[in-house]
């Protein structure tokens, strides 16, 4: 393929994504007003589940492992959020542009808007679930700490942006083959053992590796840190902007050779 | 000045089964040398479009013609942007609306007037104004009460009525059509018949695929014929 034509599939589709942004936002939007309809509650079911799980958890894994709670239940409440984002994207991400097909079938429609609007409907889950962790925050603030909170967004702009490259990617190898969602989602569950959702990893000792070599801790990190009143380790930082910078460049490449074979996969 | 040049456009399609959209498949395949899984890269490719050339200019008014699966749908799409020749080249000038499933980008959850706004953004109008579409298209699809309805209470006739006074509520430049116009009841079907002439007329170019000698003559001057991916015939009416 000619240098100029992959500059034009590359311009067209982010052209096709920062002109519908607004687009973008509208169908995130309807989306949760959907699901407010559909129940009293809508999306807030999702928190209540949330709500039961952090407290489980935490009476359970409390009791078993002897922990500080004012230190353990903020590090699961705000583990399992970001957990419930990471997995989303991942597991809705692998179906993402089939879920899509009518679109991609019938309207010139950017690829990567398609992916934008599956990263901001986790995104609007991801708030929603954010009230529990302001609750549990508020109930136990001794970690909190004001001056380092802003890192957060930081954080989570960080993954937002890796999580997009992420999804894109794996939707395009989900709409090429179909059993990857399947697959995904097998794996994910027991990924989350291995992430330190439910524990710390300084609490794993000589086993630290593990989590280091889990690019999901990283991942977690830099949004939990923030709130836990730590700041991120630099080498957390820079294994986050290391996976932003090549999954959005994987994404770039497969955009650039497969942009024009998606419509048929998908059909 | 909107104009379509397609210069020796092939189109083919890959048709892949169930098996080769598998990894599983495929990681077996390559594991195993291809001897156990056969039929993994048995991916069919159909040439739907095969060497097509043609200049359509403003004031065209285009009917395509042929047999089922003679191109005419693939063409259209092409020309959409969705498929892209595998050769050839296609240029555009214009901005391209289109008519192809009626429904698409419809979100059943919506009301009808949430869709309107859904469906008028898709087709590339800003939010103000795909709302200040509404009283126009609510109007011209008279379906009442149930405007404010989520779009799954609807029969299908209702469907087709919201969807198409949408599509033909923007003025694109360039607008495709696949045809479309089969569902709503007679009076609706007159109405639509008036409309759509409107808004062909004030396009500029305009390409209809369809099997109805009737539709040819309401709204085109022009005809080309396709047979297996070529074009065998253009002529003018």
């Amino acid at each position: 393929m000619s240098r100029s034509k992959e500059t034009k599939i590359l311009r067209d589709e982010f052209c096709g994504t920062l002109d519908r942004l607004d687009l973008a936002i509208y169908i995130a939007w309807s989306d949760t007003l959907t699901r407010y309809r559909r129940s009293a509650l809508g999306p807030f079911w999702l928190v209540l589940g949330t709500l039961i799980s952090v407290g489980g958890l935490s009476l359970v894994w409390g009791a078993l492992f002897e922990v500080e709670l004012e230190t353990f239940i903020p590090s699961v409440c705000i583990g399992l959020v970001v957990w419930y984002l990471l997995s989303g994207t991942l597991i809705e991400g692998a179906s993402g542009f089939y879920a899509q097909r009518t679109l991609l079938l019938n309207i010139h429609v950017s690829s990567l808007f398609v992916s934008t609007t599956l990263l901001f409907r986790q995104l609007v889950n991801f708030w929603h679930n954010f009230v529990v962790i302001v609750i549990v925050i508020v109930i136990f603030p001794q970690n909190f700490k004001i001056e380092v909170f802003p890192i957060f967004f930081v954080g989570l702009f960080l993954v937002s942006v890796c999580l997009l490259g992420v999804i894109h990617l794996v939707g395009y190898l989900g709409a090429r083959f179909r059993d990857l969602s399947p697959l995904i989602s097998a794996v994910v569950q027991p990924l989350f053992f291995i992430t330190p959702v439910l524990f710390r990893p300084d609490q794993l000792g000589t086993a630290e590796f593990v989590a280091a070599l889990n690019p999901l801790t990283h991942l977690l990190r830099v949004i939990r840190d923030p709130l836990m009143g730590e700041i991120p380790p630099v080498s957390t930082w820079l294994v986050v902007v290391g996976l932003t910078v090549v999954s959005c460049t994987l994404a770039s490449l497969m955009t650039i050779s497969k942009r024009q074979r998606l419509a048929y996969w998908v059909n | 000045m909107s104009f379509i040049k397609v210069r020796n456009a092939t189109v083919e399609y890959p048709i892949y089964h169930a098996n080769s959209m598998s990894l599983r498949n495929r990681l077996v395949s390559v594991g195993t040398g291809g001897a156990i899984s056969r039929g993994v890269k048995n991916v069919v490719t159909v040439k739907a479009l095969d060497d097509v050339s043609f200049e359509i200019n403003e004031g065209d008014r285009v009917g395509l013609v042929g047999h089922n699966g003679a191109g005419k749908s693939t063409l259209l799409r092409t020309l959409a942007g969705i498929y892209s020749p595998t050769s050839g080249e296609i240029e555009i000038e214009g901005r391209v609306s289109t008519i192809f499933e009626l429904a698409a980008g419809m979100d059943n959850e919506l009301t009808g007037y949430e869709n309107i706004v859904r469906l008028a953004m898709l087709a590339g109008a800003r939010k103000s104004e795909a709302k200040n579409l509404i009283p126009e298209i609510e109007a011209f699809a008279d379906i009442g009460e149930f405007m404010a309805m989520p779009v799954h209470s609807y029969s299908a006739g209702m469907l087709t009525r919201l969807a198409f006074s949408v599509a033909v509520a923007i003025r694109p430049e360039i607008l495709l059509i696949d045809e479309v116009l089969g569902a709503g009841d007679p009076e609706f079907q007159k109405r639509a018949k008036q409309r759509l002439k409107s808004v062909v007329e004030s396009a500029s170019i305009f390409v209809l695929a369809t099997h109805s000698k009737e539709m040819i003559t309401l709204y085109c001057n022009r005809a080309l014929r396709f047979e297996h991916g070529r074009l065998v015939q253009d002529e003018r009416l």
